[in-house]
């Protein structure tokens, strides 16, 4: 056969394995959630649902699938049904650049690291059109307050990635990677590390910068007249954000898919690269644990004062550190 | 100095963040109802239950004593029998009206009329609330479920 045709066929599979492994992530984080903020609460989370509640997030899709789908009134349709995909969609086109192995890339460009500012930007587009096509002044509101805060916030979370681009020397993430060899970034980037978290907590609007979704708040903020399999995407867009967000702490500050001692060993490719995706999947869902830990922990803060910290003291912050990676960096090479 | 450097760093955040992680390690406190039942004081004041003795009869002497003690006239009495053979004829308990204050489990001199550990009488109709003497010699255990 050509190559281009088995080439094709090659990145279709992993395009489909990707997707799969993605999608029945984030299907589980749901109730890895609330299984983790119900210990941390001292009680059990969902139990009765199959063997200690682990058909849960089947049992809420199959709820969701079923219910009644409502557009309001006067609500401008098409808007309305393409706010939740034009959510959905930026979030899992990110997984194509994402390196899971040395090997194991969809697509290895050379900007990878703009390809995923860029591409989460449009997420935002799918909240202001949610709020906007609502016809109600609550999601208007509430999807104002989520966007101003998504745009803030990743600007910071811009700013806090140019320090681990300037050590590596490379916006490809693979190379971003294979520069964290000797020693991992979090370690000689400690304060971008911070902002990194609290910038991406606010990116995916999770507590404590979650005002634009909270239920006691806006009612629900801009997915108020969603129901059923719509709002679905809506909660599926942002645990699929917040496992963009966890990939990319890891390949960032975390190293990525090595694992400290082994992976400089000798070992058959095949066993190298399970062993090296298990171990990117387990990062992961560490930085999975801590957004959970956070919701567990914490009260949210209200809107000026989320803007307020934004642009007061996260701002400075983040130049601050570029400065300083600058300067020493001169210095030392 | 100290206050400033607490709040470069974070200090009372992590401070909650340890906090909450010191919870995920104990045992839970819920339980699960009902496959797990609670466990209960010794003198719960349950459905009611009248007490045979050690041959098989009724302990009741019909002396109305409970019927009397009653705050809100649950317990009816009427007896038969004379002597040693005095007997209940006919022994009504309506739990609608009743506040579970065991007076008359206190003032029963046979002590005869207790009460037990069983608390999951809700029923469809009023007229299974009215207990009429062979209910009330019946021993209730509670249901077991297996999930």
């Amino acid at each position: 056969m050509q190559p281009l045709i088995v080439e094709t066929i090659f990145v279709l599979v992993k395009i489909v394995a990707v997707l799969a492994v993605v999608l029945l992530m984030v299907a589980y984080m749901t109730y890895m959630e609330r299984k983790v903020i119900g210990h941390m609460q001292v009680r059990l989370g969902p139990m009765r649902v199959g063997p200690h509640g682990l058909l849960q997030p089947i049992a809420d899709g199959l709820k969701l699938i079923l219910k009644e789908d409502i557009i309001p009134a006067e609500a401008d349709k098409w808007v309305f049904r393409l706010a939740p995909v034009m959510c959905l969609v930026p979030a899992l086109v990110i997984y194509a650049v994402i390196p899971f192995d040395a090997n194991f890339v969809i697509a290895d460009i050379n900007i990878g690291i703009l390809y995923i500012l860029s591409i989460s930007s449009l997420g935002i587009y799918g909240i202001v059109m949610a709020g906007w096509a609502s016809n109600n002044k609550y999601s208007l509101m509430g999807g104002f307050r989520s966007a101003g805060q998504m745009i803030s916030y990743e600007i910071f979370l811009g700013f806090s990635i140019i320090g681990p681009i300037m050590l590596a020397g490379s916006m490809n993430l693979t190379e971003i990677v294979k520069a964290q060899e000797g020693v991992w970034f979090i370690f000689l980037q400690p304060l971008a590390f911070v902002i990194y978290l609290i910038a991406g907590t606010a990116e995916t609007n999770r507590v404590p910068f979650d005002l634009p979704e909270a239920e006691s708040e806006l009612v629900a903020g801009f997915h108020t007249e969603y129901s059923g399999m719509r709002f679905a995407y809506f909660f599926l867009a942002e645990y699929a954000n917040m496992l963009v967000v966890s990939a990319l702490a890891t390949i960032l500050f975390l190293g990525g898919w090595r694992i400290p001692f082994i992976s400089s060993l000798d070992i058959p490719v095949a066993i190298l690269m399970i062993l090296h995706i298990s171990a990117f999947i387990f990062k992961m869902l560490l930085f999975m644990f801590i957004f959970m830990w956070l919701r567990a922990t914490y009260p949210r803060f209200r809107y000026d004062q989320l803007m307020g910290i934004g642009w007061k003291v996260m701002f400075p912050l983040a130049i601050f550190n570029i400065a300083a990676t600058g300067i020493i960096y001169y210095f030392v090479m | 100095m100290k206050k400033l450097l607490k709040t470069i760093f974070l200090w009372d955040l992590l401070i909650g963040l340890k906090t909450t992680l010191k919870h995920i390690i104990k045992e839970p406190i819920t339980v699960q109802y009902p496959k797990e039942r609670v466990v209960l004081a010794p003198y719960f004041r349950g459905h009611f239950r009248q007490l045979y003795d050690k041959e098989g009869n009724e302990l009741c002497n019909a002396c109305g004593l409970c019927a009397m003690a009653c705050p809100t006239q649950v317990i009816t009495v009427e007896a038969e029998g004379k002597g040693a053979d005095r007997k209940a004829a006919k022994f009504t308990m309506n739990i609608e009206r009743c506040m579970f204050c065991n007076l008359c489990v206190e003032t029963c001199p046979k002590k005869c009329i207790v009460g037990s550990d069983y608390y999951e009488y809700g029923t469809y109709n009023r007229d299974d609330l009215v207990l009429d003497k062979e209910e009330l010699f019946k021993e209730h255990k509670p249901r077991t479920f297996k999930k």
